[in-house]
């Protein structure tokens, strides 16, 4: 497993677990990396913000207004994520 | 709803589960775009939206599209400016005139901690009830047709202003609604179009209806009030209470408003 799959895997767990029901946020755990999360669950401005919030704690990274633009555009998905972490972390 | 400007607004609260979720009461249009959409819950909620917005405007006519940033729009009805909320049980829809721009945010309470967390991340300066301060934030960035990546790095102010809550920091100052229940607050707002980069106007509620077993018909002065409480008002919050009628006329709830509000 590379480093990517790594972050998009604990991704999916952080994700679910700043859902306030984890069981509709469920299907994260499974979807396609690719895929827009506003159509795989309900994708609320509360839990993108508490995702990033959750993925800025893990990783020690701080994500500023530029770097949330780039993952929201077209749709926040497990890859989008798992860049700007990448490319935060450098 | 009057026709042409106004900033009167008609906002409904209505109850997840007292709409059925079946795609085939939408539009062809709508199911198209309900084909992008993958997820079963998100589908249920997605189609309740839509199903919520027709229960307010009763236009057969109308489809609701997905504008670039995510933004329910009205096509192919009377011209509209709509707005979409859901959060747990409970949906959320706005209507203003043509010309303006109207915002509904929806948040339940459950969310308190979570939102008194992300305004501690944002630098959120406030003193309001974070779930109060958090409505009031959505609507401005929906007014604004803003994504939420622009509230970070900002100077955000929430506070109360003359009954109502004011949002400062998303360019001219805007002026939102808020209303407290036990389990949820909603907030609200138009302005005009022409005017979005100005002061927004507080939306005068024509009708409020919340949508359970019965109908709540509240004022706007109710709602101010609420404002100012900033929390649930306990006789207010159990669904088919009336709060208020007083200052709004009966006939101001359309009878589509009615017939829902007995879904």
């Amino acid at each position: 497993m590379s480093v990517r799959d790594d972050v998009i895997a604990e991704l999916r767990e952080l994700i679910v677990a700043s859902a306030p029901d984890p069981e509709q946020a469920a299907p994260v755990r499974t979807c396609g990396a690719d895929e827009p999360l506003d159509g795989i669950i309900p994708f609320s401005s509360v839990i993108v913000l508490g995702t990033v919030i959750a993925v800025e704690d893990r990783y020690g990274i701080t994500v500023r207004r530029p770097d949330l633009a780039r993952v929201l555009e077209g749709g926040v998905t497990l890859s989008r994520l798992a860049v700007m972490v990448a490319e935060l972390r450098r | 709803m009057s026709e042409g400007t106004s900033a009167a607004v008609e906002l409904a609260m209505m109850a997840a589960a007292s709409i059925v979720a079946d795609p085939a009461r939408l539009s062809d249009l709508e199911r198209e775009d309900l084909a992008a959409i993958r997820g079963e819950r998100r589908r249920e909620e997605w189609i309740r939206g839509r199903l919520a917005i027709r229960r307010v405007i009763d236009d057969p006519a109308m489809s609701i599209v997905v504008d670039p940033d995510g933004a329910p729009r009205a096509v192919g009805g009377r011209p509209c400016s709509v707005s979409l909320s859901h959060d747990g049980a409970w949906i959320a829809v706005a209507v203003v005139g043509d010309g303006m721009r109207v915002g509904v945010d929806l948040c339940a309470r459950q969310h308190a901690s979570r939102v008194k967390r992300i305004h501690a991340w944002l630098g959120v300066v406030t003193t309001l009830d974070p779930v109060v301060a958090w409505t009031a934030l959505e609507v401005g960035l929906k007014l604004r047709r803003l994504s939420v990546e622009a509230l970070r790095d900002r100077e955000l102010v929430v506070e109360r202003r003359d009954g109502a809550v004011c949002v400062r920091g998303l360019g001219a100052d805007a002026t939102v609604m808020v209303r407290g229940e036990r389990d949820y607050v909603v907030a609200w707002a138009a302005e005009p179009l022409a005017l979005e980069s100005s002061a927004a106007a507080p939306g005068a509620v024509s009708s409020l209806v919340v949508s359970s077993a019965a109908s709540l018909v509240v004022s706007s002065s109710a709602v101010a009030s609420a404002v100012v409480s900033g929390a649930s008002s306990p006789s207010a919050s159990s669904p088919g209470a009336s709060v208020s009628s007083s200052a709004v006329p009966r006939a101001a709830a359309t009878p589509e408003l009615v017939r829902g509000a007995k879904a």
